[in-house]
């Protein structure tokens, strides 16, 4: 019985510190979209004449986007949220579907919106040349920058 | 041969063993512990630390009620609380509100105090009933900032626990003590697009284990004296 009274007082004892929470707020409402060559799976620079998310009451526009990384923002307000692509004299659009679920970090770091879930609903692409890397909207507070979700060839 | 005769002398043997380990049975004095286990008592108290934390704080809203029956070393106990608490966040503000309880077993490690002073360890399982708002502002990057309540109603919940503690006697019928509980394994049901956050009963969801501390103040009413020279009514 004593064994059984000494172990249970070392587990009490070994769980005993207290750690206040740290902000590593990782929540983020953009979508990371990482451009490839399909040729060569090297990543690609495209000059997008705009770049458009369907929001709620407002449309984010991005103008003159020469990047391989895209930054889209996800609407809030909504379960979907449609990025329109401008590029060259094409336009093609990805919808995507996503859930959100509401997280409190701790009273002196607040309360976020964590989205996941992320799904491809409908696209112009070629299908096969989009792969969903990651479901989750998540950016790093080390570096601040957001995981991939999407890879996108061209 | 020799392997066959192994097997039959081990047989004999343990024949043999088990026919006398019978025989000494028979011959056993009568059981000490029969009478022992029926209950001489029920205690009933509670947690001064939720009292002084409703009144001394804005953010805390609480009370609870314990009870437990002696069954020799052993002590069937029971709680049951209300726990409500209102948490200003940096962007908003998190409210709930519920009720929980706990049942589990203490053992009593000082069996013989003539006072009914206990030093135990026990387990509990907890259930808890509650829902939860938070309103917070949602500052993003490109579509401003956005208002949002975001609630869950009727959730479910339970964890386990493992408690040690004190009960000494202050006066003929009044003891007071501490109940250390260390709680494990919380889960929910039943949460919609918030991720539930404080559970009462148990605490932060996100902490676990997760500790808890009650300084509770008991009264004993008796049923019946107790076998041996136990003298706490």
């Amino acid at each position: 019985m004593s064994k059984a009274v000494l172990l249970i007082f070392l587990i009490f004892l070994s769980s005993s510190c207290f750690n206040k929470g740290d902000c590593l707020i990782t929540a983020s409402e953009l979508t990371r979209i990482d451009l490839y060559q399909k040729t060569d799976k090297q990543p690609k620079t495209i000059l997008f004449l705009s770049i458009t998310a369907s929001g709620y009451g407002t449309t984010f526009q991005q103008d003159s986007v020469n990047s391989s990384t895209l930054l889209i923002p996800v609407n809030p307000n909504g379960d979907t949220t449609r990025f329109t692509f401008n590029y060259g004299e094409k336009s093609d659009f990805i919808t995507v579907s996503y859930s959100s679920a509401t997280r409190i970090i701790a009273p002196d770091c607040g309360a976020f919106t964590y989205y996941s879930n992320l799904g491809i609903v409908n696209t112009s692409f070629d299908r096969s040349l989009i792969k969903l890397v990651n479901t989750r909207l998540l950016r790093n507070p080390a570096n601040n920058k957001n995981a991939t979700n999407l890879q996108l060839f061209f | 041969m020799l392997p066959t005769c192994n097997f039959f002398f081990s047989l004999l043997l343990a024949l043999v063993t088990t026919v006398s380990a019978f025989a000494q049975d028979k011959e056993k004095p009568a059981d000490t512990l029969k009478g022992k286990f029926l209950p001489t008592g029920i205690r009933l108290g509670t947690d001064a630390i939720s009292i002084i934390k409703s009144r001394m704080g804005n953010n805390f809203s609480g009370w609870e009620a314990n009870a437990d029956v002696d069954f020799y070393r052993y002590y069937a106990t029971m709680d049951y609380g209300n726990w409500s608490r209102h948490e200003v966040l940096t962007n908003g503000d998190y409210t709930n509100n519920g009720t929980y309880f706990r049942i589990g077993v203490d053992c009593n490690f000082l069996l013989k105090d003539p006072d009914r002073n206990m030093f135990f360890i026990g387990f509990r399982y907890g259930h808890s009933t509650f829902s939860e708002t938070v309103n917070y502002t949602d500052s993003t990057s490109n579509f401003g900032v956005i208002s949002k309540s975001i609630s869950n109603a009727g959730l479910q919940g339970h964890w386990g626990e493992l408690t040690t503690g004190l009960r000494v006697k202050i006066w003929p019928g009044f003891w007071m003590g501490y109940t250390a509980r260390m709680k494990f394994v919380p889960g929910v049901k039943g949460a919609g697009a918030l991720a539930p956050y404080d559970m009462p009963g148990y605490g932060l969801l996100s902490k676990a284990p997760y500790w808890g501390f009650n300084y509770q103040l008991f009264w004993r009413i008796p049923f019946r004296k107790a076998k041996g020279a136990l003298r706490g009514k």
